[in-house]
């Protein structure tokens, strides 16, 4: 029961017994629970549209697993005392509980840091925010709302998978023993200023006539063959919830793949079959990798396609250009067989299988044939693997 | 996911509920302090112990996490289990066996404060005690709810002040018991809230109880302050019009002299030689003479006179005046030897004969009193006047108290002669104030206190009503009128009294409190106060002028043969104005029984103008109220609604009746102009005003449009007003009846927004700064 319903009573009777008997001490009863009441609604109503918070949220890029702080500040501008002040922060983030209880003196602030890790993958709002203030007697309540303000992007999460590189993408050697490296002309990364060591060629003419000084052009160090990354997004495909789900484990090897091709100067291209058949070309660079980051930080399974007309039709365009991973869960052989016809000689692909039996889905696991091991290097991913460079020779399918 | 500071500043839940425990005990023990301070019965401490012990008893079950059935269930088993120790000895021995002795611990605590058996009060107030202690206790500790926990006490408390016979007493506790509620409400309230917190898992900021503590201890003494500062809106006790105690309820009532001895005690009226407010009166209605007077009229009989102020009575100056001026001296029949100079302060100029001849059928004074119509002066019988003498008077008498005769009076007749003050309301007014010597000696200036500030209370009281006043003349008639004031003071012969360890004259707590009582009540308060401001005055007991049935048919002539009964005794009140003696006053207000009026005032006629129909109820005068002091305010009361309230029901009133009257108009359109006149009163409420360019349907479009989430269900019967409308102006048919049936409908739905969307006006523009 509301806290005012006894009390609007007792001041009727009283009031009622007071005025029919005139007895002083009956009005001072009468005038105490009436002050209550009074006081408790003015209470409420002056320090409620007198208090701020204010929050200083992170801004930019994050991956999963990453910590972050916020700082709150709740600002009494009031003249009365505020008993209480329980802010309560309505981020979407799991398990982030920035929210606090106060109380503030007249004119006081008080501050305080939470800290946290993304969970999980995706654009991630701080706020809004609520904060509910009251009198100290529980008669009146009101909450003042904070809208959000700021938001993140936050990546998948980001695994070190440099190590098994040399087995599924070309490196120097491996671009020279397939003669394909020298072909690809260099890529503008950036511009710098002029040097005199420098040929006209290389001087950057725009950016000459922005700034009003010779710029030169930077190219991405050239490393070999091109890596084209093709992400399962099928509806249906994928078992288990987030976290845990097989999507967000293909997600995360996507992400760490795109991650550390870039980081080594390779060209890397990502095709899904989500419902709007992303596919973003080879590229290199910071740009191409912040493209496909933010890509998949927001991807979803909700495409109809299957894995393997992906493969197909992407696979015959690719052929000779340089390796192909296929992360999938679908356990039909049909992508296999695709993605063995995709290959060219002296050139291996990798499939990368999320075993859906271990992320709850029903139905043995899939059997790969060993003509498919020989044709194919594989990574057998189950739920609970650490997806470190540790890891490869168990993740690794031979 | 980390937090920095999970539990940061979260107090232990045990140290907050025992602060909470604490401040139970301390709700329930004020609770008992101000039931123990009103004096209800001498066995509280013990009822006092069991409540305390009932809310140690719940504590333990809340803290226990006993169901709520249980605790319900085992409630009775403690409550009988408390009460035993204390009230088993001591039971009215009934049948054995333990049923009965349930039964009668169940019938005692259920109804024992309604009756006035000892045992059962106790237990029932001891039971109600417990019952405070231990809802309080729960509600605090197991149900967080800090208002329904202090409910029961604050009931009580409630109740004990309005009705404690040692309603004065009753202060201290309860502002104690007020200020434990709010501070346990806070408590229980901080209690709930790190609960909440805990639940949810809200760290809570190092100091956040210290702040909401000080905050509330703020809050809450500003609240008592405030409450102790605000005056009482009235102070008139109008209970007896709801409930029917004492008050004018009996009907026939006629205040008199003649209350026993003892405050409280209940008697019959009639007359006593000394006035002692007392306790509620019966009606004998006894014969005791017939006169017939020289004068046109009844006249008052005057028997004796109260000189002497004590502890809020007026007694004889025989028995209470020691200073040696008393003398009793034996007259033979005729005229009285008395001192009669002006210089002296005797009887004064300005006076008129007057007689009355007396057939006396019972002597109820006992000691053959004569009765008089005015200033004694003489009589048929051979008496012994009571008055008082001095030297320098020639041991003349100055005043004369009483006249005995010295012969049995039952059964006699005699003749009496006084004289009657024919002073005019100038000549009283220019009477100044240069009061004869003897006065101030023998006292009739004198207010003495006894140490429970009566004194101070009525002098106070005295100089508020007649501070606009300059002469005693008129500061006597302002009193008097006061008094008199129906919207003020009632007549009642039962009158509310205060308790008998209470330290409180009847006559202050008539004045301050209650503003009902009889005669007595009225000619002491008077007399009291006139002396407060230095005016001398006495009280004179005596008889009514009774009734003249055959008069209605005469006509009021000097022949009317008068009959006073028992409930004729009255009381009035006399002061002194230098050149003109005692001259009267009738500060008793006219009600059902008799008709007093104030002394007529000039040559024509001083004679008393009350008449007394017992047969005829006289219609209380509209006293029109002059002069600034129109509340009786006191140090502790005033009387009747102020102007405050009586101006906030009159706005009151006609709030409600525009609000009606609107209402009806609103809801009773006459045809569709009608209609559309009020949808432009909604239109406006929700922002949309209707231009006359604007057809039916694209004005309810907007409306529709603007109207807020909740309230779109209105759409539908816009439109279809709309459409019937456009098809009751337009279409060169009429509508048919159900379609004017459908017209209604919606209207009547459509009319439900108007509240609505009128608050949310209010807010947004409350809002808007």
């Amino acid at each position: 029961m509301n806290s005012r319903v006894p009390l609007i009573a007792g001041i009727a009777a009283l009031s009622f017994f007071a005025g029919i008997t005139g007895i002083h001490l009956a009005y001072t009863l009468t005038y105490v629970l009436l002050a209550l009441l009074i006081l408790a609604f003015l209470w409420t109503r002056g320090i409620a549209r007198r208090i701020s918070v204010e929050r200083v949220s992170p801004k930019g890029t994050y991956s999963v697993g990453e910590a972050f702080s916020e700082r709150f500040t709740v600002h009494n501008g009031s003249l009365f005392w505020v008993p209480y002040c329980e802010v309560h922060d309505r981020s979407d983030l799991d398990g982030y509980a920035a929210g606090r209880a106060c109380a503030l003196g007249a004119g006081d602030s008080v501050s305080w840091t939470a800290r946290g890790h993304f969970t999980r993958r995706g654009r991630q709002h701080f706020g809004p925010l609520d904060a509910r203030v009251g009198d100290p007697f529980g008669l009146f309540t009101r909450t003042v709302r904070v809208a959000a303000k700021s938001q993140v992007i936050v990546y998948p999460a980001l695994h070190p998978l440099e190590d098994i590189g040399p087995l599924w993408s070309g490196n120097g050697a491996g671009d020279m023993r397939r003669g394909k490296a020298v072909d690809i002309p260099p890529e503008v990364s950036s511009v710098r200023n002029y040097d005199p060591h420098d040929g006209m060629s290389r001087i950057h003419w725009a950016s000459t006539a922005r700034t009003g000084r010779l710029m030169s052009r930077t190219y991405d160090t050239r490393h070999s063959a091109d890596l084209l990354v093709i992400l399962d997004l099928r509806a249906g495909v994928h078992a288990g919830s987030p976290p845990e789900s097989s999507l967000e484990y293909a997600v995360s090897i996507a992400a760490s793949i795109v991650n550390a091709v870039t980081r080594r100067g390779q060209a890397v291209g990502l095709i899904t079959n989500d419902a709007e058949m992303h596919g973003f070309g080879a590229g290199r660079g910071e740009a191409q990798r912040m493209r496909l980051l933010d890509f998949l930080a927001t991807a979803r399974n909700d495409g109809q396609v299957p894995i393997a007309q992906m493969v197909s039709r992407h696979g015959d365009g690719w052929r000779g250009r340089g390796g192909m991973v296929v992360v999938t869960a679908d356990r039909d052989p049909a992508w296999v067989e695709a993605l063995v016809d995709a290959g060219s000689r002296g050139q291996r692909h990798l499939a990368i299988l999320l075993e859906t039996s271990s992320f709850g889905a029903p139905g043995p696991a899939m059997r790969i044939p060993a003509a498919w091991r020989l044709a194919l290097d594989w990574w057998l991913v189950r739920r609970g693997d650490v997806l470190g460079s540790g890891e490869r020779a168990r993740a690794a399918g031979d | 996911m980390s937090v920095a500071a999970v539990s940061i500043g979260v107090r232990p839940n045990s140290v907050r509920s025992s602060a909470t425990s604490l401040l139970v005990f301390a709700l329930v023990l004020a609770t008992g302090w101000a039931v123990l301070a009103g004096g209800w019965s001498e066995a509280l401490g013990s009822a006092l112990l069991v409540g305390l012990a009932g809310m140690l008893e719940m504590l333990v079950l809340a803290r226990g996490r006993v169901s709520r059935l249980l605790a319900l269930l085992s409630a009775p088993l403690l409550l009988f289990a408390t009460l035993l120790p204390g009230s088993f000895g001591s039971r009215p021995q009934t049948a054995a066996g333990f049923p009965h002795l349930i039964g009668q611990y169940a019938g005692a605590a259920a109804t024992g404060l309604l009756g006035n058996a000892a045992w059962e009060f106790n237990v029932g107030l001891s039971a109600l005690l417990w019952v405070c202690g231990a809802w309080a206790a729960w509600f605090a500790i197991r149900e967080h709810s800090g208002a329904l926990a202090c409910a029961p006490c604050w009931a009580v408390v409630a109740v004990n002040v309005i009705n404690a016979p040692n309603g004065g007493q009753v202060g201290v506790p309860a502002t104690a018991a007020a200020i434990a509620a709010i501070a346990l409400i806070a408590a229980v309230h901080l209690d709930r809230l790190n609960q909440g917190w805990q639940r949810r898992r809200v760290p809570v900021l190092p100091g956040t109880d210290g702040r909401f503590a000080t905050a509330a201890a703020v809050g809450g003494g500003l609240i008592v302050v405030l409450a102790l500062i605000v005056p009482p809106l009235t102070s008139t006790d109008l209970s007896s019009r709801f409930f029917g105690l004492g008050g004018s309820a009996g009907g026939g009532g006629h205040a008199r002299s003649g209350s026993p001895s003892g405050v409280g005690a209940e008697g019959t009226v009639r007359f006593n030689p000394a006035t002692v407010p007392g306790g509620p009166l019966t009606l004998a209605d006894s014969p005791v003479l017939v006169y017939t007077s020289s004068t046109a009229g009844g006249v008052y009989l005057r028997m004796a006179t109260d000189g002497v102020f004590d502890s809020g009575n007026w007694l004889p100056d025989q028995s209470a005046l020691n200073n040696g001026d008393f003398a009793q001296v034996l007259v033979n029949p005729g005229s009285i030897t008395r001192d009669r100079l002006l210089v002296d302060g005797g009887v004064g100029a300005g006076r008129q004969p007057a007689s009355i001849n007396v057939s006396l059928t019972d002597d109820t004074s006992g000691d053959n009193v004569l009765p008089f119509p005015g200033e004694p002066d003489g009589s048929t019988l051979a008496a012994r006047v009571n008055g008082l003498a001095a030297p320098e008077f020639g041991q003349q008498l100055i005043t004369v108290d009483s006249v005995q005769a010295v012969q049995q009076i039952a059964g006699t007749s005699f003749v009496t002669t006084a004289t009657q003050s024919t002073a005019s309301v100038a000549e009283l007014r220019a009477a100044g104030e240069n009061y004869p010597a003897f006065l101030q000696r023998d006292q009739f200036i004198d207010l003495p206190d006894d140490g429970t500030g009566g004194a101070k209370v009525i002098r106070a009281l005295a100089q508020q009503w007649t501070q606009t006043d300059s002469n005693p003349y008129d500061k006597a008639t302002r009193i008097e009128n006061m008094l008199r004031d129906p919207h003020l003071f009632h007549y009642t012969l039962n009158p509310p009294l205060p308790s008998l360890t209470q330290q409180v004259w009847p006559v202050t707590y008539f004045l301050t409190t209650t503003h009902s009582g009889y005669c007595q009540y009225f000619a002491t308060a008077m007399g009291a106060m006139l002396r407060a401001l230095g005016i001398p005055a006495r009280l004179v007991n005596g008889y009514g002028p009774g009734t003249a049935p055959n008069s209605a048919a005469r006509g009021v002539d000097a022949e009317a043969i008068y009959q006073v009964s028992s409930n004729d005794a009255h009381t009035w009140v006399e002061a002194y104005f230098p050149g003109y003696g005692w001259v009267p006053f009738e500060p008793t207000p006219p009600s059902q029984a008799g008709d007093y009026k104030p002394f007529v005032r000039g040559s024509t006629s001083t004679a008393p103008t009350a008449t007394a129909s017992p047969s005829k109820p006289a219609t209380p005068r509209a006293t029109a109220r002059s002069g600034p002091p129109l509340v009786a305010t006191t140090p502790g009361g005033g009387a009747g609604p102020s102007p405050l309230v009586t101006g906030t029901a009159a706005g009151g009133v006609v709030i409600l009746v525009m609000v009606a009257l609107f209402t009806a108009w609103f809801l009773r359109p006459r045809g569709v102009g009608g209609i559309w006149r009020r949808m432009g009163v909604v239109g406006m409420l929700a922002g949309v005003r209707r231009d006359p360019s604007v057809t039916f349907d694209e004005y309810v479009q907007r409306l529709s449009a603007a109207l807020p989430p909740r309230e779109t269900w209105a759409a539908a019967d816009l439109s279809d007003l709309a459409l019937l409308s456009g098809r009751a102006l337009y279409s060169q048919r009429s509508l048919q009846p159900d379609e004017s049936m459908r017209m209604r409908v919606a209207w009547r739905r459509i009319a439900r927004l108007l509240p609505r969307l009128g608050w949310r006006a209010l807010r947004q523009r409350s809002v808007t700064p």
